[in-house]
């Protein structure tokens, strides 16, 4: 039996041309679409998973509730912590700290600059990082001893493939400021998956804290901690017997917390708490300095859903489709029902039909992700395949969606066809040539969501083109940022003038500044002062020098910039910004005196100087914060980045000058800058991947929903072939059939776009509320977004209405 | 063969329709199709429905063959009252007794003579061997050995309907409903394919109940039925006036 439905299944899929394509275009379209969604989502999930002991591995933190009631989170503790931590509780099999930054290391004359973690002995007993050379373990329970991944390994050494071991043995110096420290090199590990939120190049032993300080700053270090739980230790238990241990752990940190207003009074107000593992990715809430970010799975979700939508539209063509061609069927099926075929063996074959167009479609799908893989990696910014998927993860979805969709598409034929009362389709009564309702129905969803996507589209362009071209308040058009974190502070003065006298004669060079940040680039750095009412309130700081706001055509619009003639400026004088004086309520700004909330870099409290016109530092999510210019030179941001300011002619010829003066000043150190205006737009990486995402989704739903058109026309012009001979006779001309035969689907067009129009303003506005600046959402992108979805479904219904209305009509008559 | 032993194969009624009316729609647009039909029809007889179109003939024909259902009054089908019947029954019947025949063939386009003559039989899960040699012996028999890898769109209109008569025939039915079954024949087909049908009822006892409009093919069988505007207008025995070709 099996064997005759798939014969005939088979027959009619080949003898369907147009109609079989689509389906098969389409689904297959829809499911490649969702294969590639599927990688991602797979793995934001699958982070962290692929530890052995993951579900006993557990982050510790602390909770706590604000005055307000709000929920904070603290992942960060003392270097302290983890040790007493440990031994305090026995149901704890190991715990690691863990602290990683970018650090310089050097072999030879070569310096590189590799991501250094610091890490107690038992990490690699708790996680699972293969070796494949010496032993991880004994590494880094000695201090002077190094584990490195193959990445770090072949940078540092040039080794590779199979001589992982050569590089065990040999020594590596890491440089922190003047000091230099030597490493042997005791392990060599696999490359860190791109699933982990650990990462780090090169890892020593925590014992080495004190003096490489990684990722720690002024008021001592904080770590990432770690434990691995027992195999039988409830987790929920074991935080239910951390009280005592907290109180005594954490009192003093609470007590200046409360002071500061940050914790609420009550006694339950904070608790140290675990968290799994594979749990931490997912969570946005818990700041992670050391980690990857955490990926917020509202996005997963988000993907998801437009993944199973465009699948959505594939199936409603499905279903269009069968409702259009169930006059052929519907004859197919009478004559089962009337040879003895029941109601469910016809459900049956009409389900095992669509389950295996689906599942052609889906193997078709597959080869179509994996050709796109690389575009799609390019696009999302990742590095996936679907290799990384476990292959019984594979069929089980291959499964799982070739059933789904299979019995979804073939709803229609399944359930509506089956009833057919074979007495009437025998006798030949055919339904009308106008389409149904359901059909109707299921064409306005698919417009609805095309033209969904499509203004969202063009929501998203118009906010991402103002943010990249908004007036950020100062002129970043130009601007080299090189990365002088490496320099040693005693030499940053000479180092910084000797670029002033090596370039500044250069014609192309127009101005050279020196920088604590580069806003967008490097980092930030912001502590508490004191506003009118003596209130504590945050601000930015930014180490800058006397060239920084004409380097950046920054606008002075109180008072005056730092002055070269007055020496007293770098000690005790501040420049700050509008928004500092809005909210800190300071009447006269110039010549006030700001007090810090903690002892700070400033024996006596700085006098502001100037006011600098409000310039948006950070992405245009928010609001310009407070902020304050300082030229200290015991700021620890003193020089972590040189300002260079470039003529527009010979951008490259700039940049190979100021490389080789680099290479002169400071031999061996990497030479690292961005452009100032790139970094900005990194900053809105997301948001233009997410436009990318949108853009390619709108693109393939209309494409799908149009070829489900294309199809539908062809029959429902072919159902309409007598009219148009009847009307071609009576005198109708070929513009007045063609426009009659477009008008039913133009309407449907339209429906779509009142639905869709509300729904798209909503979503849009929401993702909106995230930009503290946005562009407003006009009429004219809906209106827009119907009128391109209008033409194209108009262009692909009126080439086939155009056809049959120039038939000639004798023709189409004669048949009847 | 006499006219008595005609007689004599004619056994208990096949069919019993005791006032059954047919309406379609509600109200002002119902329209009566069928009224107050009572009929018998014995085993091994041949019956022709005639009328004018839209006298409810087919309609008739579909109450009888289980494919549409009375509104009113009661069929009988071997005894059993049809209205009472479930699906799984119904379905039963069509599977065993009863063979269609349609003016428009209605061959399953995708599948070849051989597959088409196959499909009945696996509703019916007749195993394959036994398959394989009952649609051997119908292709035999109505001498489409040559044809059985065609599709039915390769076939003449004669040919078609033979495929259609050996389709219904293949499940040994007690009867078969023929609706116009030469509708859409040159006459010669159309002679051939009713010689065949009589052939059948002759021979082989099946019982035949054909609707055509063609006063020619009415003299094929024992009984006409003539209908008019949903009712019986007259019910008449045929002469045997006329020979039949008995081979075929």
């Amino acid at each position: 039996m099996i064997k005759n439905y798939l014969k005939v299944a088979l027959r009619r899929f080949r003898r369907g041309g147009t109609h079989a394509a689509v389906n098969v275009i389409g689904l297959s379209l829809g499911m490649a679409t969702c294969a590639l969604i599927f990688m991602l989502v797979h793995h934001e999930w699958s982070y962290d998973r692929f530890h052995e002991n993951a579900s006993r591995i557990h982050r510790v933190y602390l909770e706590y509730v604000s005055p307000e009631g709000e929920t904070g989170y603290q992942a960060m503790m003392t270097p302290d912590f983890t040790p007493t931590f440990k031994s305090t509780f026995p149901q704890l099999e190991g715990a690691t700290r863990l602290a990683a930054s970018g650090r310089d290391f050097k072999v030879g004359n070569q310096t590189t600059r590799h991501m250094l973690a610091e890490v107690d002995p038992d990490f690699f007993e708790m996680f699972t990082f293969p070796v494949l050379a010496g032993d991880a373990v004994a590494s880094i329970t000695d201090p002077t001893s190094m584990v490195v991944t193959t990445e770090a390994a072949s940078a540092l050494f040039d080794v590779t493939g199979e001589n992982w071991s050569q590089a065990i043995g040999q020594t590596v110096t890491i440089l922190v400021g003047d000091e230099a420290y030597d490493f042997n090199v005791g392990a060599v590990l696999a490359p860190i998956p791109n699933n982990s939120s650990i990462t780090f190049d090169v890892a020593i032993s925590f014992e080495n804290y004190d003096n490489i300080r990684v990722g720690g700053n002024n008021w001592g270090g904080r770590t990432s901690t770690y434990a691995l739980l027992g195999e039988s230790v409830d987790p929920e238990a074991l935080e239910a017997s951390f009280t005592s241990f907290t109180d005594l752990e954490f009192g003093t940190y609470v007590e200046d917390m409360r002071n500061a207003d940050r914790i609420a009074d009550d006694g339950d107000a904070y608790r140290l708490k675990l968290q799994a593992l594979p749990a931490m990715h997912s969570d946005i809430d818990v700041w992670v300095p050391y980690e990857a970010d955490a990926h917020n799975p509202r996005y997963s979700m988000i993907l998801a859903a437009i993944g199973m939508l465009i699948l959505l539209i594939a199936c409603i063509n499905f279903m269009t489709l069968s409702v259009g061609q169930s006059t052929i069927r519907a004859r197919e099926v009478g004559v089962r029902k009337v040879l003895g075929a029941t109601q469910g063996q016809v459900a049956k074959q009409h389900w095992g039909e669509s389950i295996v167009i689906a599942g052609v479609s889906l193997g078709i799908g597959l080869l179509l992700a994996a050709a796109a893989t690389p575009a799609f990696n390019n696009l999302t910014g990742t590095e996936l395949s679907l290799g990384q998927v476990s292959p019984v993860l594979i069929i089980v979805a291959v499964v799982f969606l070739t059933v789904v969709v299979g019995v979804f598409a073939g709803a229609y034929p399944a359930m509506i066809l089956s009833r057919f009362m074979p007495a009437r389709v025998l006798k030949g009564v055919v339904s009308s040539p106008r389409l149904g309702m359901l059909t109707r129905a299921l064409i306005v969803l698919q417009f609805t969501i095309s033209i969904g996507l499509i203004a969202s589209t063009g929501i998203m362009t118009k906010q991402l083109g103002f943010l990249l071209t908004t007036d950020l308040g100062f002129d970043d058009d130009f601007v080299l940022a090189v990365d002088t974190r490496q320099v040693a502070r005693s030499e940053a003065d000479g180092v910084i003038g000797y670029f002033r006298d090596q370039l500044l004669a250069q014609e192309d060079i127009k101005g050279i500044a020196r920088a604590g940040t580069a806003f967008a680039a490097y980092g930030s750095d912001r502590n508490g002062w004191a506003d009118a009412s003596g209130i504590n309130r945050s601000a930015y700081n930014f180490g800058v020098d006397e060239d920084w706001a004409d380097v950046l055509d920054m606008e002075i619009v109180a008072g005056r910039n730092f002055d070269k003639n007055r020496p007293s400026d770098a000690t005790n004088a501040i420049l700050v910004n509008e928004a500092l004086v809005r909210e800190f309520e300071i009447d006269d700004p110039v010549g006030y005196v700001m007090t810090n909330w903690l002892q700070w870099v400033y024996e006596e409290s700085p006098t502001i100087v100037g006011v600098v016109k409000d310039f948006n530092y950070r992405s245009l999510h928010e609001e310009v914060a407070p902020a304050i210019m300082n030229m200290h030179p015991d700021y620890y941001n003193y020089f972590q980045t040189m300002l260079v300011k470039l003529g527009p002619d010979d951008v490259a010829g700039s940049l190979r000058k100021i490389e080789q003066a680099w290479s002169e000043v400071l031999p061996g150190k990497p030479f690292a800058y961005v452009f100032m205006d790139d970094a900005f737009a990194a900053r809105y990486e997301t948001e233009q991947r997410w436009r990318s995402l949108v853009t390619y989704s709108s693109a393939l739903a209309i494409i799908i929903a149009c070829l489900g058109l294309f199809a539908l026309a062809i029959l429902v012009v072919n159902r309409r072939t007598k009219e148009i001979g009847i009307r071609k006779v009576l005198g109708a001309s070929v513009a007045g059939v063609t426009a009659l035969l477009s008008r039913e689907f133009a309407i449907l067009v339209v429906i779509g776009s009142v639905v869709a129009s509300p729904l798209a303003y909503l979503a849009m506005n929401s993702w909106l509320s995230g930009f503290a600046f946005t562009v407003s959402i006009g009429p004219w992108v809906f209106v827009g977004a119907t009128l391109v979805t209008l033409a194209v479904a108009l262009v692909t219904v009126g080439v086939h209405a155009m056809r049959a209305a120039r038939a000639n009509p004798v023709r189409a008559l004669r048949y009847e | 063969m006499s006219e008595d032993t005609q007689v004599q194969t004619l056994g208990d009624p096949i069919y019993e329709l005791r006032g059954v009316s047919r309406s379609f729609g509600s109200g002002l647009n119902q329209a009566h199709v069928l009224n107050g039909i009572s009929l018998d029809i014995a085993q091994g007889e041949f019956v022709s429905i005639v009328g004018p179109s839209g006298s409810g003939k087919s309609t008739l024909l579909n109450i009888m063959g289980m494919l549409d259902a009375p509104t009113r009054g009661s069929c009988y089908f071997m005894g059993q009252a049809t209205h009472e019947l479930g699906e799984r029954q119904r379905v039963t019947i069509h599977r065993e007794h009863i063979g269609f025949v349609f003016q428009a063939y209605h061959l399953i386009d995708e599948m070849t003579v051989y597959e088409n003559l196959e499909t009945p039989l696996l509703y019916r899960k007749v195993k394959s061997a036994e398959r394989k040699s009952k649609v051997a012996e119908m292709l035999d028999r109505f001498s489409m050995v040559a044809k059985k890898d065609l599709f039915p769109e390769q076939l003449s209109g004669g040919q078609k309907q033979l495929v259609g008569i050996a389709r219904a025939l293949i499940i040994e039915p007690r009867v078969i409903l023929a609706d116009e079954p030469t509708g859409n024949l040159h006459s010669s087909q159309g002679d051939k394919i009713m010689d065949l049908l009589s052939g059948l009822n002759r021979d082989e006892g099946v019982t035949i109940v054909q609707v055509t409009h063609n006063e020619r093919y009415t003299e094929y069988g024992h009984t006409v039925v003539e209908l008019l505007d949903g009712s019986i207008n007259a019910v008449s025995q045929v002469e045997r006036a006329r020979s039949t070709n008995p081979s075929l």
